[in-house]
């Protein structure tokens, strides 16, 4: 809501949707801010789109992916905890992360790059599509909880 | 010793790295800090990113207080380093002891490596 | 590529080098940022804090040594074992003294794990069979990154199919709640310098009586699983110096629970070494062969003979109490390394060397005794520190 009480409320529809439906897609990080040019084009609106800014600067700076699952990435070190905890890794990579190692295919979707965790291949997540469960196995491993699914 | 005394436990600071430059800002931010209990902080009038003193018989040094989740309270925690080490005894017996100090807020900066082991 | 920022020694990195924008896959942070430290914080040769070239600090300190009756070399231990064995046939040359981080920190457990006095154990195997890992006064998480999910807990091993949540239990003993007794399943807090008394503890739990302190049925609890375990492993690290004139209890403890014992620390490879040649682990003179307590930088930084010591990559000086590390201003120190770092500045000669791993090759030994083989993946004209001993010996 706040998002919203911050928009210019004109729904002029420049950015395909009304005023409130954008506010949703932001969160949703299906559209960005600079969809609605009129917070960028018309000085009346400098401060809203200051705060905006603000307000969602924790959506697009973490890496949120589709199923939710958040890296924070100044938290993860690296250690692999997750990567060789993930049972989609496990399945995807019997030689590579199942027996401790760093992921040796590109199916898996946890993947440690340059000291930090990255994720890929999202959809095969356990808490993606149809049969989804509240898995937790990359979540628990984590000793400074760099992952994250705050949806639930 | 008075029973206002801490226990300072050194650990290792994952953040820190051996490639690090000690005299680059970021260095003594991770490094000159003290963990402390939240009951501890207040009975000392301290709170999360002041500065304190924590001095004993060896020596003294200015660090930054940070709050630990979960601390005990008379037991601190400090990154081993060069802030750490002012803190040691040159005494092997008493090397292998833990360490003892007490802490005072203080408006002061922070030591310095330069004044330390200048 | 081999990492070489810890004794994990993690052998499955990949290494992608463009116009040198490096990019490093599966090593942790503190293995990426010595890879990627390549070009930052580099030291500089020095003399007095002055510039000068490599050949002159190199003279300078053949000078030195040619003039000195009592020197001492000291570190190595995250060093090849190439720069290790240079740095004893320099040491033999002038008849100094050689030590390294194991007389400040752990020493004494490291020669228990030396000498036959408790059974050991390959990571490997750790890996495959491991039902039980205890975490005794070490922070793996913290010091050995990926210790626990290449070996000890994460890992799906021959025997071990069902994963971390079913197959693998863990305990953390520790003074402070630390990154790793955030994971293991269960933490046992102690009482700074209490090890002894849970040595005690542990005793009555496993001979069926109630334990005289800590949380009764949480000790219980543990006793249990430690009986049940098939293949349980120690892991131990300097949280221990508090009982270290214990260590035979400690010992004895892990030898009546049928656990094998593996210290979680990286002066390992240069003390077996030693041990293998000297028989002692550190603190050596190599002038008769012979081991004293004298011998440690500890004693020997406060001593008043000493004329001159070269330290060979290992910040040993932000671990000693400051006034003792503040020694080294006053004597004729070298410090052979990579990077600056405390002890660099303190020194009064620099003599900057490649990163082993990265800018050189070499042979590397893991915490378990397992031998590695590094190979260099940049270029550079750094000399690596095995290079500048060499140099440095044939050239007195
Ligand atoms: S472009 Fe901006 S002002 Fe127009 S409808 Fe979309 S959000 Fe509202
Ligand atoms: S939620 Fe489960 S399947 Fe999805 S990334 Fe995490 S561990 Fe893997
Ligand atoms: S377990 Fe946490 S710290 Fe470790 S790699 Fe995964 S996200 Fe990073
Ligand atoms: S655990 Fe140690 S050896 Fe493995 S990648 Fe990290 S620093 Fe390198």
């Amino acid at each position: 809501m706040e998002i919203y009480k911050l928009l210019p409320q004109t729904n002029c529809k420049k950015c395909g949707e009304t005023c409130m439906g954008f506010a949703f897609k932001l969160l949703s990080k299906d559209l960005t801010l600079d969809k609605c040019t009129p917070l960028f084009e018309e000085e009346e609106y400098a401060e809203e789109k200051k705060e905006l800014e603000e307000l969602l600067k924790p959506i697009t700076e973490a890496e949120m992916t589709e199923t939710g699952l958040v890296i924070h990435e100044e938290l993860c070190f690296g250690c692999g905890n997750c990567v060789v905890a993930c049972p989609v890794n496990v399945a995807e990579d019997p030689t590579g992360c199942a027996i401790g190692k760093g992921a040796s295919s590109d199916k898996v979707i946890l993947k440690v790059e340059n000291g930090k965790v990255k994720a890929a291949n999202i959809k095969t997540c356990r808490r993606f599509g149809k049969y989804r469960i509240l898995c937790n196995a990359c979540i628990t491993p984590c000793p400074t909880k760099a992952i994250e699914f705050p949806g639930g | 010793m008075s029973d206002n005394d801490l226990i300072i436990i050194g650990y290792e600071n994952r953040n820190v790295f051996k490639d690090d430059d000690p005299f680059d800002s970021s260095y003594t931010e991770k490094m000159a800090i003290i963990e402390l209990a939240e009951d501890d902080m207040k009975s000392n009038d301290i709170t999360d990113d002041e500065n304190v003193l924590v001095y004993n018989d060896y020596g003294e040094v200015i660090v930054k207080a940070k709050k630990i989740e979960e601390g005990d309270v008379g037991i601190a925690g400090m990154p081993k380093g060069p802030w750490f080490s002012a803190l040691l005894s040159d005494k092997t017996e008493d090397f292998y002891r833990h360490i003892h100090a007490r802490i005072k807020k203080t408006g002061d900066h922070i030591t310095t490596i330069e004044s330390l082991f200048g | 590529m081999i990492c070489l920022g810890c004794s994990c020694l993690c052998d499955d990195l990949d290494f992608k080098n463009e116009d040198g924008k490096i990019t490093v896959s599966n090593a942790c942070l503190k293995g990426f940022k010595r890879i990627d430290s390549f070009n930052k914080n580099r030291l500089i040769p020095s003399i007095n804090n002055e510039k000068k070239s490599i050949d002159d600090v190199i003279n300078k300190t053949i000078e030195i040594l040619n003039n000195s009756k009592k020197s001492a070399i000291f570190g190595l231990e995250s060093s090849v074992i190439e720069a290790q064995n240079e740095s004893i046939k320099l040491g033999e040359k002038i008849g100094s003294i050689i030590d390294n981080f194991s007389s400040v920190h752990g020493g004494y457990l490291i020669e228990k794990f030396l000498d036959g006095s408790v059974k050991t154990c390959a990571l490997d195997d750790v890996r495959d069979n491991c039902d039980l890992s205890i975490y005794w006064g070490c922070d793996p998480m913290s010091t050995h990154p990926r210790l626990m999910s290449k070996f000890s807990y994460y890992p799906r091993g021959k025997n071990r199919q069902r994963g971390w949540e079913e197959d693998r239990n863990t305990i953390s003993i520790d003074a402070r709640k630390s990154l790793t007794a955030n994971i293991t399943k269960k933490f046992i807090k102690l009482r700074p310098g209490s090890d002894f008394e849970l040595f005690e503890a542990f005793k009555d739990v496993l001979s069926g009586k109630l334990p005289k302190i800590g949380d009764k049925r949480l000790l219980m609890d543990v006793g249990t699983s430690i009986k049940k375990a098939k293949y349980g492993v120690v892991f131990a690290g300097d949280g221990l110096d508090y009982s270290r004139e214990r260590v035979n209890d400690f010992i004895d403890l892990i030898n009546d629970i049928g656990f094998k014992l593996q210290p979680v620390m990286d002066s390992i490879g240069f003390s077996k070494l030693l041990f293998d040649r000297f028989g002692f682990i550190n603190s050596i003179n190599l002038e008769d062969k012979s081991h004293s307590e004298d011998n440690s930088i500890f004693n020997v930084l406060k001593s008043d003979d000493i004329e001159n010591i070269l330290i060979v990559e290992s910040d040993i000086a932000s671990y000693l109490p400051y006034k003792i590390a503040k020694r080294l201003k006053d004597i004729n120190s070298i410090y052979i390394g990579p990077h600056n770092n405390l002890t660099a500045y303190l020194s009064k000669i620099t003599i900057p060397s490649s990163i082993a791993g990265v800018e050189s090759g070499g042979n590397v030994c893991r915490m378990d005794l397992k031998e590695e083989k590094a190979e260099k993946v940049i270029d550079s004209d750094f000399l690596p520190s095995y290079d500048i001993l060499n140099k440095i010996r044939e050239g007195l």
